[in-house]
């Protein structure tokens, strides 16, 4: 680092040194400071004194849950309680937790925890023991995927695994079975809020990864013809909006398939979102790919090792672990980026808002609706974001 | 990855090898059977679509961009709702790029300036500057639009009451109105002495660089040309006959404001939104590009004796610069794309203004195709751009 670093002046010479140095650095102080309290006084103005925070108070199941029926939201909290799990066994699978990530993702799952508490306990319809276990769980299956993550230490390939298979059961818990008592179906248009902005973001990594290794692969192929697919699948994808490739799942995908076969507005969403992530996801992975030295592809053959043998146990490994700050990256930009399903019609947390804002008992509370939900997509991705610098530090890539 | 490259060759190859190990033999039929695969999905998805679209007796085709287009935009070129569809859709291509240059500029600007300030050894300013970029980085472009648009442009005061600031610029809910030069029929005239000047300083710096290669001594090349230039065009300010623009300032009159410029908040809301946003990221590619730079670089230049001033520019830059194009002009890229997000609030660029056409016409998948294929030669042409760069400044490896 070319910037001077003032780390020996005594304690009581911090404040010349950092603050005042000459004439230019108090004008830039002054000046910051004026920025300060134009900015701050207001926001705390507002937020403490100004803002009617009853259209939040009152929308909560909204924005949490969307239209998700109300005696069925136990439902959510297993998801939630089966989602820490794993989130706490991927934790710590590489690195401890950053203090504020760590505090931050707290602060949000007992906020979570606290919200299934009380909207499951005012309703007494439902399995209340269950209710009540259920955000407890949630939890304790949070340490205990911790604890025995960094004591067993499984092989990263089992998390991958296990990711999958919550995945596909939080999906099943989510829409349940015709005709069942225990696990009415809930249809999918029902399904909001922040459940749905996570679910989307989760299943469009777990779904995108895969075909973004295949397409990483395909790119750097040796045949001319998957090659050339793969280059005009990635770069077709990455060069339009995400909004007209969502646009065009709605448009398309029902024409390209027969008329009695119909897909919901959310599996189409779905789709859309996993083909956009999975150009990205692609770009990354191929820069591992290119990061392997040919060394390594030449001693796998010379072990006598297939294509396959070299590709799934040589070259992914090491290309896809020096690419992971990027994956994460992209997570977090797809997390940000699902708040584009609001505008084809889905009532993720984005939607929610503009929903509660449209409210004929809130009109005109625009900002105190997008501040609560803008604190919602911070807390979130600013921990992921401080995740993927840890990880980043641990694993020593970027380091010279 | 296959081993094509094998030492072993052609000849023993052909007579040893059964055809059903020959990676050349393979390849062919592993590519011929993906092909096949490719077209029978691509033929039996196609032959839905069309029978689908027959059963809503609707065509692919373009000739409907002809048409009057039967709505009116308010925002960029003149345009009626007499006007041909493709007339509309001419509009919200010139508003996309009007957009994504603007923003372009100023996201440039201020995230340079957030970019150094973050390095800057004063803790306010770094510290302000990192809590920039953390807290807007990580909130959805979407939402921030929403809170530019119906929090700040939306909710500022009515016409009567608009908000004056220095220089009679007005702010209102109505959009955002300040001076402008209008031409007057010297402009013309003004025009070609401008482009006389322009030659001139060409000239006067091709001469310098001459001087310069001739002598080996550093000659003043760019103040020489910049003052030719001011001189030039300050001379011809004194040779018309009258100032060759007039100033029109915004007055308020009965319902609206009139003369001066207009800028709608739709617009604003848009641009401050992008703006910011994307100022965000490019604060932390400079702020990279700059901690790239090795510290011993910084330290051999104080030893040459160059100033803060001539370390930054001659040494530093050039070479943060190089890390920092590829990444940043990726952003510009960012940028144009998510200008499409005008949509949510009502800015009449390409994707709103073909919205409305393929929802007025019915032609939902000609418009959609031609909207990707705009999006598409935009990409195509910064990427352009980034390559051109990267092969002109890339470093040669010993």
């Amino acid at each position: 680092m070319w910037v001077r670093k003032h780390i020996d002046h005594p304690k009581h010479q911090w404040l010349k040194a950092h603050l005042f140095a000459s004439w230019l650095h108090t004008l830039l102080t002054l000046g910051s400071l004026y920025v300060f309290y134009r900015v701050l006084v207001p926001m705390i103005a507002f937020v403490f004194r100004d803002a009617n925070w009853e259209v939040v108070g009152h929308n909560l199941h909204l924005f949490a849950l969307g239209s998700y029926p109300a005696d069925q939201v136990w439902r959510v909290s297993l998801l939630v309680a089966l989602l820490m799990g794993m989130m706490g066994a991927t934790l710590a699978t590489r690195t401890t937790m950053g203090r504020v990530s760590g505090a931050l993702f707290a602060a949000l799952a007992l906020g979570a925890i606290l919200y299934t508490a009380k909207s499951t306990g005012s309703n007494e319809t439902g399995p209340t023991a269950l209710n009540r276990f259920f955000p407890i769980s949630g939890l304790i299956l949070y340490m205990l995927g911790y604890f025995l993550q960094k004591k067993q230490s499984f092989h990263v390939k089992y998390i991958v695994a296990g990711w999958c298979c919550t995945v596909f059961l939080c999906l099943l818990l989510l829409s349940g079975f015709d005709g069942s008592t225990v696990l009415p179906k809930v249809e999918s248009h029902l399904w909001g809020g922040l459940l749905l902005t996570c679910l989307v973001t989760i299943v469009g990594i777990v779904a995108s990864f895969p075909l973004g290794v295949a397409l990483a692969l395909g790119r750097r192929s040796h045949l001319r013809l998957i090659q050339l697919f793969c280059i005009g699948f990635i770069e077709i994808l990455r060069g339009v909006p995400l909004i007209t490739i969502l646009f065009m799942g709605q448009i398309l995908i029902p024409l390209f398939f027969p008329p009695d076969l119909i897909l919901s507005n959310l599996l189409r969403v779905m789709i859309a979102v996993t083909f956009f992530s999975a150009a990205y996801m692609a770009e990354y992975i191929r820069g591992g790919l290119q990061a392997i030295p040919s060394g390594q592809i030449e001693a796998a053959q010379a072990l006598g090792m297939n294509v396959f043998q070299t590709n799934f146990f040589i070259v992914l490994p090491q290309a896809i672990r020096a690419v992971i700050p990027a994956l994460v990256g992209q997570c977090i930009a797809l997390f940000k980026d699902t708040s584009l399903v609001a505008i084809v019609g889905l009532l993720d947390l984005t939607g929610a808002a503009k929903a509660a804002i449209g409210q004929p008992d809130f009109l005109g509370l625009e900002a105190e609706v997008f501040m609560a939900i803008a604190l919602v997509y911070w807390m979130i991705s600013y921990s992921m974001s401080n995740y993927s610098r840890r990880l980043e530090k641990t694993l020593g890539i970027g380091l010279r | 990855m296959s081993g094509n490259t094998s030492p072993v060759p052609e000849e023993i190859i052909a007579k040893h090898v059964p055809f059903y190990r020959d990676v050349k033999i393979l390849s062919m039929l592993l590519q011929c059977f993906f092909a096949l695969a490719l077209l029978a999905l691509a033929s039996w998805m196609l032959n839905n679509m069309f029978q689908g679209l027959a059963a809503q007796h609707l065509k692919i085709q373009f000739s409907f961009m002809t048409e009057e287009a039967g709505f009116s935009i308010s925002e960029g070129m003149a345009f009626s709702s007499k006007d041909s569809y493709w007339r509309a859709f001419q509009v919200g291509v010139v508003n996309t790029l009007r957009i994504a240059m603007l923003g372009v500029l100023l996201s440039t600007i201020l995230g340079s300036l957030i970019g150094v300030g973050r390095l800057s050894q004063n803790a306010l300013v770094a510290g302000l500057s990192t809590a920039y970029v953390e807290i807007v980085r990580n909130i959805p472009l979407l939402v921030q639009l929403f809170v530019w648009y119906h929090v700040l442009y939306l909710a500022l005061p009515g016409i009567r009451q608009s908000l004056q600031l220095a220089g009679s610029i007005h702010l209102t809910n109505r959009g955002v109105f300040f001076p402008w030069w209008e031409t007057t029929p010297l402009t013309v005239r003004w025009v070609y002495w401008i482009g006389m000047a322009f030659f001139t300083a060409a000239g006067t710096l091709l001469a310098m660089k001459r001087k310069e290669k001739r002598s080996g001594l550093p000659q003043p090349k760019i103040v020489a040309s910049l003052s030719v230039f001011l001189g030039l065009v300050i001379l011809s300010l004194f040779a018309l006959p009258e100032f060759p623009l007039h100033l029109s300032l915004p007055r308020l009159q009965r319902f609206n404001f009139h003369g001066g410029m207009r800028l709608s908040p739709e617009f604003m809301g848009l641009l401050t939104g992008l703006t910011i946003y994307t100022a965000a990221f490019i604060a932390e590619i400079v702020r990279a590009g700059i901690l790239a730079v090795h510290k011993g670089q910084r330290e051999a230049a104080q030893a040459l004796g160059l100033n803060r001033f001539q370390s930054f520019r001659l040494i530093i830059f050039p070479q943060a610069f190089r890390v920092i194009f590829p990444p940043l002009a990726n952003q510009y890229l960012n940028l144009s794309k998510n200008s499409s997000l005008a949509l949510v609030i009502g800015y009449a660029d390409l994707f709103q203004v073909s919205q409305t056409i393929s929802n007025q016409s019915g032609n939902a998948i000609p418009m959609m195709l031609l909207v990707m294929g705009s999006y598409l030669l935009i990409s195509l042409f910064i990427s352009a751009i980034i390559n051109g760069f990267n092969a002109k400044t890339k470093m040669i490896s010993k």
